[in-house]
């Protein structure tokens, strides 16, 4: 009997000898777990913010690069539009040209603004920016200005 | 005397066990706890090794004269952001000059439709 009590009691030193060391393991490693774990945290932080930075710079690259292309096509579209307009002046221009050329060799009368009066002239030439008229006493030119609102209507010098 | 053992016997067995008992818990609470800090750490190692990758074929990214690490890539952000900036204003500046220039051709093709429209023929 007194035997089994010194067993138990050597039992239950052993038994709580044990936990107790199992219990130093278990601290001493979760104290080196916790210690890595924040040396690691500190040096992730600056990782992840130089990530985020990076994540930044990807964003605004994509943004420029679309905004790029965008700008290329806008550019196309304007020297389209541009050369649109160039060619439909000239044609409008060669299109007053022809009618314009078609006054040539008619004769008809023609007073200036000023007061001036040609009496019955020939058109010899007439352009965008004179109109030579043969005249009894020789070729004169005419600036548009000089001419009336009917003749200017006439010869299209204000369309 | 063997009727007295008894009690004594069962109540030091009973301690035993649940004293046993209650540092086994412990220790358990304990070994989950520290499973957990490892898992964390494994979690954490593993983050570090993959922004690492990352990092690294983002940093040809960014120029030399920015910098390096957090303070190069805002750097080159910071320059970056005032280049979109002046790209807004170039996209604005092309779509008015579109605007205007889709202006003078509507005039210019009026005007076209206009003298061919006086043309006696």
């Amino acid at each position: 009997m007194k035997n089994l009590l010194i067993l138990l009691v050597f039992a239950a030193g052993y038994t709580a000898w044990y936990f107790y060391h199992q219990k130093s393991e278990i601290n001493e490693g979760l104290a080196a777990a916790q210690s890595q774990l924040t040396d690691l945290e500190k040096s992730i932080a600056g990782k992840r913010a130089e990530s985020q930075a990076m994540a930044k710079v990807t964003a605004i690259q994509g943004q420029i690069a679309k905004q790029k292309s965008t700008l290329a096509e806008l550019q196309a579209k304007l020297k389209t539009v541009r050369d649109t307009h160039v060619a439909t002046v000239k044609e409008k221009n060669a299109t007053l040209a022809t009618i314009r050329q078609k006054f040539v060799g008619q004769t008809m009368a023609i007073k200036l603004v000023t007061g001036r009066d040609l009496g019955q002239v020939r058109i010899i030439k007439i352009d965008d920016t004179n109109i030579s008229v043969a005249t009894t006493s020789g070729v004169v030119k005419v600036a548009p200005h000089e001419l009336s609102d009917a003749l200017k209507v006439q010869f299209l010098y204000n369309p | 005397m063997k009727s007295s053992s008894h009690p004594i016997r069962r109540a030091v067995l009973l301690l035993i066990c649940g004293l046993g008992l209650v540092s086994c818990k412990e220790n358990q609470a304990l070994q989950k706890q520290l499973d957990e800090a490892n898992a964390k750490f494994q979690a954490v190692s593993q983050e570090s090794i993959d922004l690492e990758i990352k990092l690294a074929s983002s940093r040809r990214l960014i120029p030399a004269y920015a910098g390096v690490g957090v303070a190069g890539a805002n750097h080159y952000a910071t320059q970056l952001a005032t280049e979109l900036a002046n790209s807004e204003g170039q996209l604005a500046q092309a779509q008015a000059s579109i605007t205007a220039a889709e202006a003078e051709l509507e005039a210019a093709r009026k005007e076209l439709q206009l003298v061919k429209s006086k043309d006696p023929r």
